[in-house]
């Protein structure tokens, strides 16, 4: 088990999200926000002593697609966001409207440096959307009719075709308006829960579904093939290098080469995995609030 | 009593008249055609109004001096009448359309073709037609396709821009709400969540709120038809929703007396819990009926229905339903965000949306279009300012125009604009008419070649341009390339945006073809005397 690196914090709390650039991982948790620089050996409250309370709950983290030049962090809370362009030395708070929102999930625009589009998926209060690099937001929930949002996913190719996709509690939604109006896709198995989506470089369209297995589309979801056949949810999917897939189940952490036969990665309950951005590990958020790291290519 | 009279017109003075009185309309029509329109002035008493569209010019032209010519007039009004109650649009483009087949008609029929079977063949070849031009129809998806549509109307840009991103942002089932506004521009703002017309029962409910409106958050909704006479039909009721610990409550009814209101209007009562009371407004009752269902989908309560024999003492917790945001004012209420069944909610749209591609009457089709509005979860709000009151009249009916354009174009698609997709179905319509035998077949798909290019002879003219140059050089011009009236030069039209509505332009060829081949079948009118003045055809 060489390939396999475990941290132990001191922070032993629930982990929601993981992001990562290079060396430095940021690690979304029921007490903040933190951050490592060294791979996971030391770890900082990224919160601190920025804003005055930093240990608010945070559900989901996102870095700029351009992060290594516009440093942008957005930490999706309670609430609304919190938004940082300077690695998380300093936050600004940018609360939604009335009643308050659980931001659940974040999009970043893949053209952000010019579009300064964001998304965020709030749990019972549908999509709020920014184009003003989340200075202002605003909902969009026109055609949305399922409001609990799961996930949601930035088409490759955003500038040209606008695309973002969201996974609700009862099925997968499209706009092809940048986040703005939104139409019902049909799945097979009609109005699972989309707990995971993920699009590939060419445009190919993974879901996760809560007992349906993992579902693909090379229609930009207008039809579907299932191509992981299980009744665990799928909580996460990445696409690695080579198009390998890993899909992330409660209790196990599973790889496939093609889609077709999958072989076990981790055997453990896991809340969150994420792919770092060589693809060369992934980074595994545990239950027992252990992050563990993988490398990929030992395999 | 005696009897006037009737006067009996036979032919040829029949034919005659009518060409007159279409002649007379058609040419008060044509020049509101096209990017370079002209108005018309329409005088009543002492009121000057300045007209743009051939749907109301048509409406204001109640009678012409001659009687006889009257009938052409009247004949060609009620299918303009017919046009614009259906699509909204298109009406001048009828009214050109109409008048070549009427004219060219009569020149067959004085050559000795006989009007009824040309009738049945100008229908025949209708048929053809239609399916050339639904084939070049192309669907719009993005906010510059909406905004070039939206500018084929109304010729007003800065109206284009807005109702574009209305379009964009609500799609083509989207609730729009078009008022006066205050400044001379146009505005426009985006609605969270659904609303209904009825507000609050009691302005004791909206003291102490900002702006007359009272809001809460994750609020309960019972919805019912009650009719509450008597504190007591309420306070059993409270009772329960106080032991359930519901701190927000919304109570829709159908009406409340003042006794009711009382029990909880009362202090003690309000400082434990929040009872907002409103009605549905509704000039039916189906309408307050389907807000009923559409609200217990939308908030996952049930109906408490007094024709099934229930009452609110009965109420039990499951009936509830509710959302995360409810407002009221004093003339409607709304929520967002309601925690009723996705999966459930998504069904009944799904049914609503298939009645919607079936409603074949515009009545029917435009409740169920108010229903997926407010089910779609927002809506927009239009304000249309102007320099004087006349102005904001006008350039309101100018907005709902393009709306209904719009909504057209999202659900039915778009043509290359300009009269260019009907010029282009010429050559299929006279290679048609060279393999027909019959006098009559050939003359009619001879009538709908010649009257394909009526639109856009109509709108080269408006633009002062000379049609047959125009048109000779069009004939050798790939079928997409049209001429720019704006540019002034033959150009590829779609990569312009320059697109017509396709189902505003299918309606306006149909209704245009049926009603002059109808005209055409006239032989014989009779006029009485002192006959009742119409208002609507």
């Amino acid at each position: 088990m060489s390939n396999i690196q475990k941290t132990q914090t001191e922070i032993a709390d629930i982990i929601y999200d993981i992001a990562v650039f290079n060396q430095t991982i940021f690690v979304a948790r029921q007490t903040g926000l933190y951050h490592s620089l060294d791979g996971g050996v030391n770890w900082i409250n990224t919160y601190h002593p920025s804003l005055p309370e930093s240990n608010i709950p945070t559900l989901t983290v996102e870095l700029s697609p351009n992060y290594e030049n516009d440093k942008t962090i957005v930490a999706g809370i309670n609430g609304g966001i919190c938004l940082s362009t300077d690695s998380g030395e300093t936050w600004l708070v940018h609360q939604f409207r009335k009643p308050i929102p659980m931001v659940t999930s974040i999009a970043v625009s893949p053209n952000f440096a010019t579009d300064k589009v964001i998304l965020a998926g709030t749990y019972e209060d549908g999509m709020f959307r920014s184009d003003n690099a989340g200075e202002t937001w605003q909902a969009f929930n026109y055609g949305l009719f399922d409001h609990n949002i799961l996930c949601v996913a930035i088409s490759p190719f955003y500038e040209d075709d606008q695309t973002v996709y969201a996974g609700t509690s009862s099925g997968i939604y499209k706009s092809i308006n940048g986040g703005k109006l939104w139409h019902d896709l049909t799945l097979p198995n009609d109005y699972d829960a989309v707990l995971s989506l993920v699009l590939s470089p060419d445009g190919e369209l993974y879901v996760g579904t809560e007992t349906n297995g993992m579902l693909k589309s090379l229609d930009n979801g207008a039809t579907w093939t299932t191509i992981f056949d299980t009744d665990s949810a799928i909580n996460s999917i990445l696409i690695g290098a080579n198009n390998r897939l890993i899909a992330q189940l409660n209790d196990a952490v599973m790889i496939s080469d093609d889609g077709t036969t999958w072989t076990s990665l981790i055997s453990s309950d896991v809340n969150i995995v994420i792919l770092s951005e060589d693809q060369q590990f992934i980074i595994a958020g545990l239950t027992d609030t252990t992050i563990q790291q993988i490398n990929l290519f030992d395999l | 009593m005696i009897m006037p009279i009737p006067k009996i017109i036979q032919q040829p003075n029949t034919h005659r008249a009518i060409h007159n009185g279409v002649t007379t309309l058609v040419n008060a029509i044509r020049p509101t055609l096209g990017p370079l329109p002209r108005y018309l002035v329409n005088m009543q008493g002492s009121k000057l109004e300045l007209l743009d569209d051939g749907g109301i010019i048509a409406r204001r032209i109640i009678q012409v001096d001659n009687r006889q010519e009257d009938v052409g007039v009247m004949l060609l009004r009620q299918v303009l009448w017919q046009v614009n109650q259906h699509v909204g649009d298109g009406t001048a483009t009828t009214a050109v359309i109409y008048e070549a087949i009427y004219n060219e008609g009569l020149r067959y029929i004085a050559a000795g073709a006989n009007p009824m079977q040309l009738r049945d063949h100008l229908m025949q070849a209708l048929q053809p037609l239609s399916d050339m031009l639904m084939e070049q129809r192309q669907t719009i998806t993005d906010i510059e396709s909406l905004r070039s549509i939206a500018y084929s109307v109304c010729y007003d840009q800065s109206m284009a821009d807005v109702l574009a991103d209305v379009f964009n942002t609500i799609g083509r089932y989207g609730q729009v709400d078009i008022r006066k506004g205050h400044g001379r521009g146009i505005e426009h703002k985006f609605v969270e969540g659904s609303y209904w017309k009825g507000g609050v029962q009691s302005k004791e409910m909206l003291r102490g709120t900002k702006r007359l409106v009272v809001e809460s958050e994750n609020t309960a909704i019972l919805i019912s038809d009650m009719d509450i006479k008597e504190p007591n039909e309420l306070i059993a009721f409270i009772q329960l929703a106080m032991r359930l610990k519901i701190e927000n409550l919304l109570l829709i009814v159908r009406s409340i007396s003042e006794k009711g209101l009382s029990v909880v209007l009362n202090e003690r009562i309000a400082e434990k819990i929040k009872v907002v009371i409103v009605k549905i407004d509704g000039f039916v009752e189906d309408d307050q009926i389907q807000a009923r269902q559409d609200i217990a989908f939308l908030t996952g309560g049930n109906l408490i229905l007094k024709a099934a024999g229930q009452t609110l003492d009965h109420v039990k917790e499951s009936d509830f339903g509710s959302a995360r945001w409810v407002w009221a004012d004093k003339n409607n209420f709304g929520f967002a965000s309601g925690k009723g069944d996705p999966r459930q909610l998504r069904d009944h749209i799904n049914n609503l949306r298939k009645a919607y591609s079936k409603a074949i009457d515009d009545d029917h089709k435009e409740r169920l279009l108010n229903r997926l509005g407010r089910l779609y979860g927002g809506s927009a709000t239009v304000h249309v300012g102007g320099i004087t009151d006349d102005d904001i009249d006008m350039r309101k009916t100018l907005v709902e125009r393009t709306v209904r354009a719009l909504r057209n174009a999202l659900e039915g698609g778009v043509i290359i604009g300009g009269g260019t997709a009907l010029f282009s179905c010429q050559p299929m319509l006279k290679a048609k008419a060279m393999q027909q035998e019959n006098l009559e077949a050939r003359a009619a798909y001879q009538i709908l070649a010649k009257a394909v290019e009526g639109p856009i002879r109509a709108l080269l003219n408006n633009a002062g341009c000379d049609p047959s140059e125009v048109l000779a050089d069009l004939t050798y011009c790939a079928s997409s390339d049209g001429f720019n009236l704006m540019k002034n030069k033959i150009s590829n039209l779609a990569e312009d945006g320059i697109f017509d509505v396709a189902q505003v332009q299918l309606e306006a060829l149909r209704r245009a073809v049926s009603g002059a081949a109808q005209a055409l079948t006239v032989d014989v009118m009779i006029l009485h005397r002192n006959p009742e003045t119409m208002v609507d055809p």
